[in-house]
């Protein structure tokens, strides 16, 4: 078993001005180079974690927090956003609200981080073109922040980030406003980073077929706890439940729950369509 | 049927010359809810945009409820065409939930009782209610793109248009999207809706327009749009996963335009049925 790299103990977190706990009495363990899928209905408390585990909670958003975060090492508590922004980067679901507004071209955009961090300019030359190539943005360093694509200023948001190097990278929501071409674009982009770094990374997504396809463990918020954590086969599973807590499941576990329901379905619920397309050939169609 | 929306061969260029608009033709029948479907650029919102006189075409011609957005005050196209923003912060402007949904009322000199009975049914349709004197600035991403829609539908408009609705939604705020476009139905309101998510569009939307380049590839039922997957394909969409499913199993004697689980659920039992 390696180091965990996120350790969250019974977190707690209620905004100022607020009446009930975003965040009430939540536990969280990722290992070290972990790629961990959450879910959960709005209101859940995903956001809140994902401030949580970036050090803006309890640094910089007012409220009352209890129980402990550590990332990479590091209790939230007793270092500032600056220090703990060098090591857990963070991607949120809107591009346009994550550009700088400042910077007037794509290099620039990926360059304004790097010199808050001090990397002599020498290595921001490579780590630019490096972090761009990652996400499929090479040959964009001249272009303009705001005239990019969602897909596209999102990519960038995620090059900004990685090039800064962070043991942790938290996406919340990353596709969620995207065309399809978009999703499949930063999907891309997400998986390069995740196999050239290993960064242990954590996705916040109401997709049921990115998290099923691409995270090694799923967790599902409710009430701001974890109500439930496991591998994506045993996520498939719980259709059901899911639907109780207002989380969807992917329509070919939702098919293979129904018939399963009626004693037509033998074994785990598949992962993609092809999948299915297999188990009821065999199951269905007599091949 | 009278047509809420004809278009005939409208065109429409940006002052940068980029050409959104080639030739559209379409015809929307009143009390019909229509998605409008193709990738980012495509051209969806630049066509809904002209039927509420907010951008004017270059060549071509538009009837929006008998009359030409072009020739009409903004004012007078707001009382026909209820525009709902893709993104809440374009839109958004009040200090209070009540604010924002009351301003469109008051804009069409309703009285004050109406007003209050306006906003009260309409946030009640979005499930915001209880939000009646917070910040919208308090409330999620989804949550104010709910709120977008009441004020929109506190105007109580023969035409509804919504641009990515369901774009930020979680599971709840779909399936309640989609009773709200079933209760506009019901009173026989037009819905043209602008969306991504495929499943939803299988599940909610009578009519589909495809658009690609600025053109309009495809108008037809739900089935035959989204299991045609060249059509989709060429415009940067797919079709639903339970329809790619269907797709792949079609060599097996399984029909390619199920659309919803429910219905493979149905073929797959009676395929049992008969075998067994």
């Amino acid at each position: 078993m390696s180091a965990n790299a996120i350790t969250v103990s019974d977190l707690a977190f209620r905004y100022l001005s607020a009446r009930n706990w975003a965040i009430d009495g939540l536990s969280l363990e990722v290992a070290e180079r972990e790629l961990l899928g959450i879910s959960g209905p709005s209101g859940a408390g995903k956001s809140t974690l994902c401030l949580s585990l970036s050090g803006l909670i309890p640094n910089v958003v007012e409220g009352t927090m209890r129980g402990t975060v550590n990332v990479a090492g590091i209790d939230t508590r007793e270092r500032d956003v600056a220090d703990i922004t060098g090591i857990v980067g963070v991607v949120f679901q809107d591009p346009r609200s994550q550009l700088t507004g400042s910077a007037m071209t794509v290099e620039e955009e990926v360059a304004f981080g790097l010199q808050n961090m001090g990397v002599p300019r020498s290595l921001m030359r490579e780590r630019i073109a490096e972090a761009l190539g990652l996400v499929g943005l090479s040959g964009f360093e001249m272009r303009i922040p705001f005239e990019l694509s969602g897909g596209e200023q999102q990519r960038l948001s995620l090059a900004t980030v990685i090039a800064m190097r962070p043991q942790i990278l938290i996406l919340d929501e990353p596709t969620e406003l995207l065309d399809p071409e978009g999703v499949v674009s930063v999907m891309h982009a997400i998986r390069s980073v995740h196999e050239k770094y290993q960064m242990t990374t954590v996705l916040v997504s109401n997709q049921p077929e990115i998290l099923v396809r691409h995270a090694e463990r799923i967790a599902v918020l409710d009430g701001g706890k974890v109500v439930f954590i496991g591998t994506p086969q045993e996520f498939l599973m719980k259709v059901r439940y899911l639907e109780r807590l207002g989380v969807r499941s992917s329509q070919v576990a939702q098919l293979a729950c129904q018939l399963d329901e009626r004693g037509l379905w033998k074994g785990g619920y598949p992962m993609d369509e092809h999948q299915a397309a297999e188990m009821i050939r065999r199951q269905h169609l007599g091949d | 049927m009278s047509l809420a929306i004809s278009v005939e061969h409208l065109t429409f260029r940006y002052p940068s010359g980029h050409e959104a608009l080639r030739d559209v033709s379409l015809a929307i029948e009143t009390g019909r809810i229509v998605a409008l479907i193709g990738k980012n650029g495509a051209g969806k919102t630049t066509l809904a945009r002209h039927f509420n006189g907010l951008l004017k075409s270059t060549s071509g011609k538009l009837m929006v409820r008998g009359v030409d957005p072009s020739k009409q005050s903004t004012s007078q196209m707001a009382r026909e065409v209820g525009y709902v923003f893709q993104n809440p912060e374009d839109q958004l402007f009040g200090s209070s939930v009540f604010e924002e949904v009351a301003f469109g009322p008051e804009n069409l000199g309703m009285g004050e009782e109406q007003i209050k009975r306006q906003v009260e049914t309409s946030l009640s349709t979005v499930g915001l209610l209880s939000y009646v004197s917070e910040h919208p600035y308090n409330m999620t991403y989804g949550q104010r793109k709910m709120l977008c829609l009441a004020s929109v539908l506190a105007m109580d408009t023969n035409i509804v248009i919504m641009d990515e609705p369901n774009a930020g939604q979680d599971y709840q705020g779909l399936r309640l999207l989609g009773s709200i476009l079933q209760q506009l139905r019901r009173v026989g309101k037009t819905v043209l809706i602008i969306s991504h998510d495929m499943e939803f569009v299988a599940t909610y939307c009578e009519d589909v327009v495809l658009m690609c380049d600025g053109r309009i590839i495809a108008h037809d039922p739900p089935k035959r749009v989204l299991s045609d997957q060249s059509k989709l394909e060429l415009s940067g969409a797919r079709p639903p996963q339970i329809t790619r499913l269907a797709l792949n199993l079609c060599t097996q004697g399984i029909r390619s335009d199920i659309i919803t689980v429910e219905e493979m659920v149905k073929v797959l039992v009676e395929r049992k049925g008969k075998a067994g």
